[in-house]
């Protein structure tokens, strides 16, 4: 009796290609070339008479192993692969410097009406207190959006990286990507200028003026374990992904 | 089976030479070569694009993606000007080679 398999071609062939797209070592087009070799190879070996679980498992093994071809495409690609990872690098910058004057901006604003909503004497206290507050509710935010970014790509990695890839493979959205990021940023210093003249007015021009010299202090700080934070993350996902191979 | 350095010494004039009976496509040009060969030269067949690639971006041949017969899309090589050029070049080298071997295979007439 003849068995049946749920054999699905399509799908062998997608994954098949997604592995290889794993690499960066293998551009866009060069995927689509392997898969059209690979697409005709298995027709061939169906005309002989393979179903199409083998023609499949024959037609890839011809091919060869993606860690055998790696090194291989990855001569011919070399330049443009190292213009994608500085182009990934300039993005990083960019979110960087979006994220970290958005998470200041809202955190140090939040904090301020919020000391002033429960009547919290500016003057009396010293600077202590207020450097550790607006030192630490930032580095708050920021463990926030990491852990949101950590969550992104090991919880929902697969589909959120997917689409990523997808919506930066070509060059066009990527400068796209790269413009609207840096309007953004630029419209961080408006939006602080903006909020300034409300926060003047909601909790008046003196106790903006009480928290300039804290809020100096503990962005000295932050811009000083930023940097450990940042080598330290860098390390640990090193590791991480050679544990993964 | 050729051994390794050979495959990858041959594989350049193997393609130009192919190419000159007109243009083809990575799958083809594999199968062309093996046939011809009596299935002796089998390459991994990934291995041939990056060597493809190289070829094009020395201006040895162009490419094209096209639309097949199969409703797919494929990238179709043709031979260029530089790279009958390097075929001509190719072919003394080997042609060379295969004399000099030749000639020492040959059994050696004896004087005595």
């Amino acid at each position: 009796m003849e068995t049946t398999t749920s054999f699905d071609l399509n799908r062998a062939v997608q994954q098949w290609r997604e592995n290889l797209g794993q690499s960066p070592a293998f551009r866009g087009e060069n995927l689509n070339e392997l898969e059209s070799h690979l697409c005709d190879s298995i027709a061939t070996w169906q005309t002989r008479g393979l179903s199409a679980e083998e023609a499949f498992m024959v037609a890839a093994n011809r091919i060869g192993k993606g860690n055998a071809l790696e090194p291989e495409f990855g001569k011919v690609n070399g330049q443009a692969i190292w213009i994608d990872r500085l182009f990934w690098m300039l993005i990083g910058y960019q979110v960087w410097g979006f994220v970290s004057g958005a998470i200041g901006l809202v955190t140090g604003n939040a904090l301020l009406l919020g000391l002033h909503g429960v009547g919290y004497d500016f003057k009396s206290h010293g600077h202590t207190i207020l450097v550790a507050l607006f030192t630490l509710v930032p580095l708050a935010g920021f463990a926030g959006s990491l852990a949101l970014c950590w969550w992104l790509f090991c919880r929902k990695g697969q589909r959120f990286g997917r689409w990523l890839n997808r919506l930066l493979y070509r060059r066009a959205t990527w400068v796209l990507a790269f413009v609207t990021l840096y309007l953004l940023s630029l419209s961080i210093p408006l939006i602080s200028g903006g909020t300034l003249t409300l926060l003047f007015t909601a909790v008046g021009r003196e106790t903006v003026g009480e928290i300039a010299l804290p809020q100096s202090y503990s962005s000295i700080i932050m811009r000083l374990t930023t940097p450990v934070v940042f080598i330290g993350l860098t390390l640990f996902l090193a590791r991480k992904r050679l544990r993964l191979n | 089976m050729l051994s390794k350095e050979l495959v990858a010494a041959s594989t350049v004039p193997l393609v130009l030479s192919v190419l000159t009976q007109g243009e083809s496509y990575g799958y083809e040009l594999i199968q062309r070569v093996r046939e011809l060969s009596g299935n002796r030269i089998e390459w991994t067949e990934g291995m041939l694009y990056p060597v493809l690639h190289w070829m094009e971006d020395e201006d040895l041949i162009e490419a094209e993606w096209r639309e097949a017969e199969t409703g797919r899309k494929r990238k179709y090589y043709r031979l260029r000007k530089e790279g009958r050029k390097a075929l001509q070049d190719e072919q003394q080298q080997w042609l060379t080679v295969h004399e000099t071997l030749t000639k020492l295979w040959k059994p050696q007439p004896r004087l005595i």
